[in-house]
């Protein structure tokens, strides 16, 4: 019988993006320039993180024909984000046959008490989390792939690799742990308990989980993969580099070759200006993006 | 040993279906993993990035020889389109190695995406469940090119020579009985 929008079709998807890099785009003509690099998908924004980061104001969905035209000019699924807890704007992009929808801290939070309830949308959703509990709890709303919260804009990896290792950390301990031990873990965590028990089980989440946040060269990349990414999504870090076409080409081959230094070193070649970067320490405590949502 | 081409998409999946059926799979990212292989998967994923990391990685005469010496391919999703000769929806290159015509994306986007059974017949296989995730299909076969399934009148499965092309994706549900069909009938036949 044939069913569409079920949680295996949404982590279906995500299974088919593994080992590729998702790029933010905010024009068609970069949205092609991904696609000529190799990416396996993009992601439509009105501005890239360094921009929404510079420039303050409410961040927002895209709007409506900017994503359509990206969604034109390229035959690879296209992302787009709302805001956390704004479900209209997930209800938009899904009218709009977006392939994934991100709820994302990038954009400024709709809702200070409640992520959406994703199993309401045929779109799957990918969500950010910092640590395991985090991440289970948005599968739990229904989220079909998960990344990390890294801080988009800044160019610097650090988030991302505090949050992998930390997702990473909390599973081996729930794995260590014997039956008895797993209801009260999930009490502390504050995670549903059939989750807590699948990771324990199976010593990995139930959807598949990416890296995300401050990506900015072919090793960025390689390096969460290798702490156990299962794909990179690259965003502020490629159109606001000296040569896109150059850099992006350059992820792409190094997240297929994540584990091969020569190749890795050979691809970071004569890659032209890098995007400056921030540390996050001259960041002010109330502009991180990690800490939007719970 | 059975390869898993991975340098892009859902090459895990197909690595854990084997494992389930006792069969040795192996991530092939370069040419010389492919040696000691019986047979290659060509998983799902985006086709364009796999065709730009073959170009890119310079793997294509590897992946023609494996296929000239008979040796037996499964392409399943993304991996049918790279093997079929004709790509349409957008045009695109493709290994070439199956005459047939294939249409990317032909039924919408992620929201189109949808799960039914198919069965196959050829290899006595009742139905079993298969996800079409932003499928391709087969608009054109040539009349050497065997149909194995088909979704109504649409074609979803193909054979031709040591080259089988899926549409669609047994290896994301529990099941193993596709995969176990094509080592039995194709990979490890007596």
């Amino acid at each position: 019988m044939k069913e569409v929008g079920t949680i295996e079709l949404k982590t279906g998807l995500a299974e088919m993006l593994k080992g590729g890099v998702i790029m933010d785009v905010v024009t068609p003509d970069q949205a092609r320039i991904a696609e000529d690099a190799g990416a396996v998908a993009v992601m439509a924004l009105e501005r890239v993180p360094a921009d929404i980061r510079a420039q303050g104001g409410v961040a927002r969905m895209s709007p409506p024909e900017l994503v359509a035209s990206i969604k034109e000019s390229v035959s690879i699924p296209v992302m787009a984000k709302c805001r956390i807890g704004h479900f209209v704007e997930a209800q938009i992009l899904e009218s709009l046959g977006v392939d994934f929808i991100d709820e994302s801290e990038v954009l400024t939070p709709a809702d200070e008490s409640n992520h959406i309830w994703k199993h309401d949308f045929k779109s799957p959703f990918v969500c950010g989390a910092t640590n395991l509990a985090e991440a289970l709890r948005r599968i739990g709303e229904g989220a079909a792939l998960m990344r990390t919260k890294g801080e988009a804009g800044t160019g610097n990896v650090v988030e991302a690799v505090r949050h992998m290792r930390s997702i990473r950390k909390g599973i081996a301990e729930l794995q260590a742990m014997d039956q008895a031990s797993l209801m009260s873990a999930a009490k502390h965590m504050g995670a549903p308990f059939t989750l807590v028990r699948y990771v324990a089980e199976h010593g990995k989440l139930p959807v598949p989980n990416f890296a995300a946040g401050g990506i900015a060269t072919p090793a960025d990349a390689a390096l969460m993969m290798q702490l156990g990414a299962e794909s990179v999504f690259v965003g502020s870090g490629i159109f606001k580099s000296g040569d896109p076409l150059k850099r992006a080409t350059a992820i792409v081959k190094a997240t297929t070759h994540f584990q091969d230094p020569a190749v890795l070193a050979e691809v970071s070649k004569n890659l032209g200006e890098a995007m400056v970067g921030i540390n996050i320490s001259d960041i002010p405590q109330g502009e991180l993006l990690a800490g939007r949502g719970w | 040993m059975i390869g898993v081409f991975a340098i892009q998409g859902g090459f895990a999946a197909h690595l854990k279906t084997l494992e389930k059926l006792g069969v040795t799979g192996r991530e092939v990212r370069r040419a010389d993993q492919l040696a000691d292989c019986d047979g290659l998967i060509l998983p799902g994923g985006e086709s364009t990035t796999m065709l730009k990391l073959i170009k890119a990685f310079d793997l294509k005469s590897a992946l023609d020889q494996f296929v000239a010496a008979g040796r037996p391919v499964l392409g399943t999703c993304a991996g049918a389109i790279l093997v079929s000769e004709r790509v349409i929806h957008p045009e695109q290159e493709s290994l070439g190695w199956v005459p047939a015509t294939i249409e990317r994306n032909a039924y919408g986007s992620q929201v189109d995406s949808f799960t039914e059974n198919q069965s196959c017949p050829a290899w006595s296989l009742d139905e079993y469940h298969a996800l079409f995730i932003r499928a391709p299909r087969f608009t054109q076969v040539g009349p050497e090119t065997q149909v194995l399934t088909r979704l109504g009148e649409q074609i979803t499965g193909v054979q031709y020579r040591n080259v089988t092309a899926i549409t669609y994706h047994p290896e994301l549900t529990d099941e193993t009985r596709f995969h176990r069909a094509w080592l039995d009938h194709c990979v490890y036949s007596t």
